[in-house]
């Protein structure tokens, strides 16, 4: 009896399949990969140790990714302080743009930097750490899109140890390179 | 003899070990016989369907969940990838579709602090019954120049901020020749076929232009003219709708579209009008004249080429709606047009991220 039972169950189940497999369960799929990118990314961190003379100044190069790039939507901090480092409410029209330190007192950087195709914006002292740990003790740079929510978008780590007495950039973490741009009065 | 019978007849009869009578046994047999002799069916009508899939996708009559067509891009976060599939209703009555969208693949992310997986990306819908085609009016010759493809393209754009959807057209279509004299340039120009169940005259059509090559770097030069007016303009049975605008563009440069001198229709009666006021007049003395040409130009002088943008915005119209994520659709007999709008978001990690859009049978519950 309980053979007859299991025979029946099946037979019940085998009769929905045939009624379910003359139904489409769906007219079709588009599948597609997109490769995403950040919209804007931390592209060098030049810090004092790496370029020719402190007082030429530091800089942190900027990637734009997308069609518009308004300074005032974003900003930029250190480790050791949240103050923001961009300070400065502009459209950028190029795909590269350079926040200066300001505080710099012989500053050919800026125009090296034009020269090279770099849209230049003076900012309030970065704050990027020296090769003797003055001059701020961070070594994490952070920026930030501040209207869905200030969501953090990249965040570099530099460190001392890594490219000590190289010319090299950092561009992320525990990683040093040539620079991006050929830039003379950097460490290249 | 009969007797006999009768007793046979109360006896009771042996079955399977039970006791049966024997006048049930013969009931049933007699039950048996009577239905045997009924007809069960008159007749029998035999056939074969050759059914067909309702909604063919990208003219891949797949189904059941294979894949139809794929499409590869490259975005920066924050930005809107808008990927078109052609929907063919092939039955004559409108057929209900949902759409669902999974990320089937997305870039692993250890930073918790990050956007990632399904908050990364956000999908709409939208069905367009029939997209505004954008034409050149006439082949262009140029003067020992190749000749300048007379098409534009067109795709639909989403605009996250308005959450709307708009055409974009954009081709380098409009050529003025560089005779001094305006009125003897050979024009060509754009113009753009808005369907009649499309077009509401509310919505704004938007051009964004740039004239000449050696305006393309730093001294581009571009204007927009949102306030556009309208003018309808009948031909073989297709609404034309001619943009007229005066925009001044940064350099200081103003074209004038509402003059004389930058644009002209034909008539196959050999009327040629070259002004708003006369297009106006000849629409309202010959209303059904057959138009030969529409010609629109937007540079003037020495500028040879123009590259133009053209934006109709507010494509939520009659039966055009803007879908949210899993609604669904009525797809009207013949091909619409999907526009299926992934939006990533600014703080998307960034990385490889694989979306498959299902259009699925039925409303979606």
């Amino acid at each position: 009896m309980e053979y007859v039972k299991i025979l029946a169950v099946l037979a019940a189940f085998a009769l929905m399949g045939a009624g379910s497999a003359t139904l489409l369960e769906s007219f079709g799929v588009i599948s597609g990969t997109a490769s995403v990118e950040r919209p804007v990314e931390i592209s060098e961190i030049n810090y004092n140790s790496h370029i020719d003379g402190e007082e030429s100044g530091e800089y942190v190069v900027l990637e734009v990714n997308r069609d518009s790039f308004d300074l005032s939507e974003w900003n930029l901090t250190t480790s050791d302080s949240s103050e923001d480092r961009i300070n400065a409410s502009r459209s950028v029209e190029r795909q590269y743009v350079a926040l200066v330190d300001n505080t710099s007192t012989v500053s050919n950087t800026s125009s090296e930097l034009e020269s090279a195709g770099v849209e230049v914006v003076e900012t309030g002292n970065l704050g990027l750490t020296n090769a003797d740990g003055t001059e701020g003790s961070g070594e994490n740079v952070t920026l930030r899109y501040m209207p869905s929510g200030n969501v953090m978008i990249h965040e570099v780590d530099y460190s001392l140890s890594s490219c000590e007495g190289t010319d090299a950039y950092i561009v992320s973490s525990e990683s040093c390179r040539e620079p991006l741009l050929e830039i003379d009065g950097g460490g290249n | 003899m009969k007797e006999h019978a009768k007793k046979a007849l109360k006896h009771d009869t042996k079955v399977l070990g039970k006791t049966v009578p024997t006048m049930l046994i013969i009931g049933l047999f007699l039950v048996g016989g009577g239905s045997a002799a009924i007809l069960s069916t008159f007749g029998t009508v035999s056939g074969t369907a050759d059914v067909s899939q309702a909604v063919i996708v990208n003219g891949n009559p797949a189904g059941n969940g294979d894949i139809t067509s794929s499409f590869s891009t490259d975005v920066a976060a924050g930005m809107t990838h808008v990927e078109e599939a052609s929907l063919n209703n092939t039955a004559n009555t409108s057929i209900p579709v949902s759409f669902s969208t999974t990320i089937e693949d997305s870039p692993s992310v250890e930073d918790n602090s990050l956007t990632k997986s399904d908050d990364a990306v956000t999908t709409n819908y939208v069905v367009v019954d029939e997209l505004v085609s954008v034409d050149n009016a006439q082949g262009i010759e140029t003067d020992g120049d190749s000749d300048i493809p007379g098409d534009m393209s067109s795709e639909l754009v989403y605009d996250s901020e308005e959450n709307e959807v708009a055409i974009h057209a954009e081709g380098q279509t409009l050529y003025n020749n560089t005779s001094s004299s305006v009125d003897s340039a050979s024009y060509a120009g754009a113009w753009f076929d808005v369907a009649d169940t499309t077009y509401t005259g509310e919505n704004d059509l938007q051009i964004d232009y740039r004239v000449g090559d050696q305006h393309r770097s730093d001294e581009e030069r571009s204007g927009t003219k949102p306030d556009w007016v309208t003018y309808e303009v009948e031909d073989d049975g297709v609404t034309y709708y001619l943009a007229t605008f005066t925009a001044d563009i940064d350099s200081g440069e103003s074209f004038n579209m509402n003059s004389s001198n930058v644009f002209s229709i034909g008539y196959a009666n050999g009327t040629t009008v070259s002004d708003i006021d006369s297009v106006q007049s000849e629409l309202a003395e010959s209303p059904s004249a057959e138009v030969e040409r529409v010609l629109v130009a937007t540079g003037s002088g020495a500028d040879d080429k123009t590259q133009v943008d053209m934006y109709y915005h507010g494509v939520s119209l009659a039966d055009n709606q803007l879908f949210q994520k899993s609604s669904s659709a009525e797809v009207s007999p013949g091909v619409d047009t999907l526009g299926i709008i992934h939006d990533f978001k600014v703080g998307a990690y960034p990385g490889s991220y694989t979306l498959d859009t299902d259009v699925n049978p039925g409303s979606s519950s």
